[in-house]
């Protein structure tokens, strides 16, 4: 049995990491031609390149950040409420309001952008952050709701009825024993509303115009260039932050900190 | 000074269906525990949640603690701490924080809080274990802290809702004693609700028999062996032996066993059912020489319980259950049947 154990996670660690693995590589690679192994000449050239101010790295990465990080605030902000509601009451039109929260992820995308986009052009959102940011959070909400109302659903409402009789106020139950029972799949929601928004390409540019530059257009837009070696550095940065996010979310998946006893 | 309870006509209706409570009328007097026994579906949930203020009654009926209402207050002023069936201790504080939880949200500081918390862990023998968390305790050890969180806001009334239930049988009797000597000693009026009618005699200063959503019998423990109000009400305290009869003018019931001269007041002259207990029931020998018992049965079965005997004999098409402290009697064999009539007690059918 630990045999097969060590098997499944080296299997894991291969298939995640491998097809990373040339990354770091041809980010220090100074010429790197088949059928070599390993790069035959190092150079730092690349970095030096991603960390200069021109190649406007580092102001994509703080964009970046600020705009995932500010959607995932919204998509929580937003979609707790709903999630409230929807997983916990029996109201008409439920079924609707349901369609309505995940048709975002259930038509493509992009033509749903479209619409958008003329929208947002009349309100004056086009080509500015906080119009971005309205999309992804179209985008990020489903999953946000999705994750969250099966939570609620599952969360039985005895608990709110203990801390009342211990003379909590609706209000303090739900921010002392609810919102902590609920903090696991809150952590969940927030990772994938940080990743939606992180990867999002085709609606930051189609939105935003390009006045609003996110990290994956500088990964495209160095892609579409002829140098490995500046789309390997310009990837990494862009894979770090999502790792360290990952990290911090999955320490607040402890089964220790919800879910234990009533089901 | 202990609170007094009083339920006034209480109707509770979810939705269109049927009601779950039809007009209880109650009352628990300061200090006392009161029972609330009953089938699942007899509505003695749904009394408890009334009164912690989570369902409303209909319109005509009242909650009252010490002669006021409680029906405009929400459940945080009511003062009415619940111990549900599982022990819902909250995962992400410790022990000591779940005691002193209620503290908190009266706003008591934090040493204060903590010194309380660590008297009631005490008190359910749980001392030291406050800085751990829920995860890391016994099922039973668990419960105990419920009661000790409950106990903590020295609440006026403790609402109990089946808390052994989820127990192992002998944790379940330590429990009850802890349950019992803490409502003692505290002088908290209690409601408990079980579906265990050895439970509830044990425990309980008095009972409440809710069947189908109506009191059925409310008293003493024994009243429920002795002298049940109804078929109903025998039946659910496991009443073995059920005689139809007739009863006359004069209170003589006509049974299949023959007559008997009952001694119960208050008699109306019609049908009615015989509720004999068990231990009542006198077998003799049916030998010659004796003083002639009502009538002669055959021994059908023998049981040992352990520390009773228990006998099946019938009589006719009847068959009475008897439990004796010795087994002079074998399977097969013809016995004497005596049945005292003073302890006979008839309900109406």
């Amino acid at each position: 049995m630990p045999r097969l154990r060590w098997f499944a996670i080296l299997a894991v660690v291969v298939w995640t990491l491998l097809p990373l693995l040339p990354l770091p590589l041809w980010s220090f690679s100074g010429g790197w031609r088949w059928p070599a192994l390993l790069p035959e000449r190092w150079s730092s050239r690349a970095w030096a390149f991603v960390l200069s101010p021109e190649a406007r790295a580092l102001p994509a990465l703080f964009t970046s950040l600020a705009l995932a990080l500010l959607v995932t605030l919204l998509a929580l902000a937003a979609g707790l409420p709903a999630a409230l509601a929807l997983g916990r009451t029996r109201f008409r039109g439920r079924a609707l309001v349901e369609l309505l929260i995940f048709a975002p992820i259930l038509v493509p995308p992009l033509t749903v952008a479209m619409g958008v986009q003329v929208l947002f052009i009349r309100l004056g959102l086009a080509d500015t952050l906080a119009g971005v940011a309205l999309v992804h959070l179209v985008f990020s909400l489903p999953y946000v709701v999705l994750i969250l109302a099966s939570a609620v659903a599952g969360l039985s409402a005895t608990w709110e009825e203990q801390a009342r009789s211990l003379g909590a106020t609706r209000w303090r139950a739900f921010w002392h024993v609810t919102l902590p029972l609920l903090r696991p799949s809150l952590a969940v929601a927030a990772l994938l509303a940080f990743l939606v928004s992180w990867s999002q390409y085709a609606l930051t540019l189609l939105i935003g115009g390009g006045n609003v530059f996110t990290l994956p257009l500088l990964v495209f837009a160095a892609a579409r260039g002829s140098d490995p070696a500046l789309t390997a550095a310009t990837a990494l940065l862009f894979i770090a932050p999502t790792l360290a996010f990952l990290a911090l979310a999955s320490r607040n998946l402890d089964e220790r900190n919800g879910g234990v006893g009533l089901l | 000074m202990p609170a007094h309870l009083s339920l006034h006509n209480l109707t509770i209706r979810y939705g269109s269906a049927a009601p779950a409570l039809v007009e209880l009328s109650l009352e628990a007097r300061p200090g006392e525990l009161l029972a609330l026994l009953g089938p699942s579906g007899s509505g003695k949930s749904s009394t408890l949640r009334c009164v912690a203020g989570f369902v409303a009654p209909e319109h005509g009926g009242d909650v009252q603690l010490d002669g006021r209402s409680l029906l405009a207050l929400p459940p945080e002023q009511r003062e009415a701490a619940l111990v549900f069936q599982q022990p819902t201790l909250f995962p992400h504080l410790s022990v000591a924080e779940n005691v002193a939880f209620g503290l908190q949200m009266r706003g008591m500081s934090h040493s204060e809080r903590n010194r309380r918390a660590a008297e009631l862990l005490d008190a359910v023998q749980l001392g030291g274990y406050g800085p751990r968390r829920p995860h890391q305790l016994s099922g039973g050890q668990r419960q105990r802290v419920a009661l000790a969180r409950a106990l903590a806001t020295a609440p006026r009334l403790l609402l109990l809702d089946e808390p052994f239930a989820a127990l192992d049988p002998e944790l379940r009797d330590d429990m009850r004693g802890l349950v019992r000597q803490l409502q003692r000693e505290r002088g908290v009026t209690t409601l408990l609700v079980t579906h265990d009618q050895a439970e509830a005699a044990t425990l309980a200063d008095r009972v409440a028999l809710l069947i189908g959503g109506r009191l059925q019998q409310h008293g003493p423990p024994e009243d429920f062996y002795q002298r049940p109000a109804n078929l109903a009400v025998a039946r659910f305290f496991g009443a073995q032996n059920l005689l139809p009869a007739t009863l006359a003018a004069d209170g003589t019931a006509l049974t299949a066993l023959g007559p008997l001269r009952l001694c119960q007041p208050g008699l109306q002259p019609g049908p009615v059912t015989l509720v004999l207990r068990p231990e009542h029931v006198r077998l003799t020998p049916a030998a010659a020489g004796q003083p002639l018992p009502l009538v002669v049965g055959e021994v059908r079965e023998r049981q040992f319980l352990g520390t009773l005997y228990r006998y099946s004999v019938t009589v006719g098409d009847i068959t009475l259950v008897a439990l004796l402290t010795e087994a002079p009697f074998q399977v097969g064999g013809q016995v004497g049947v005596d049945i005292a009539p003073e302890r006979v007690w008839a309900v109406k059918q």
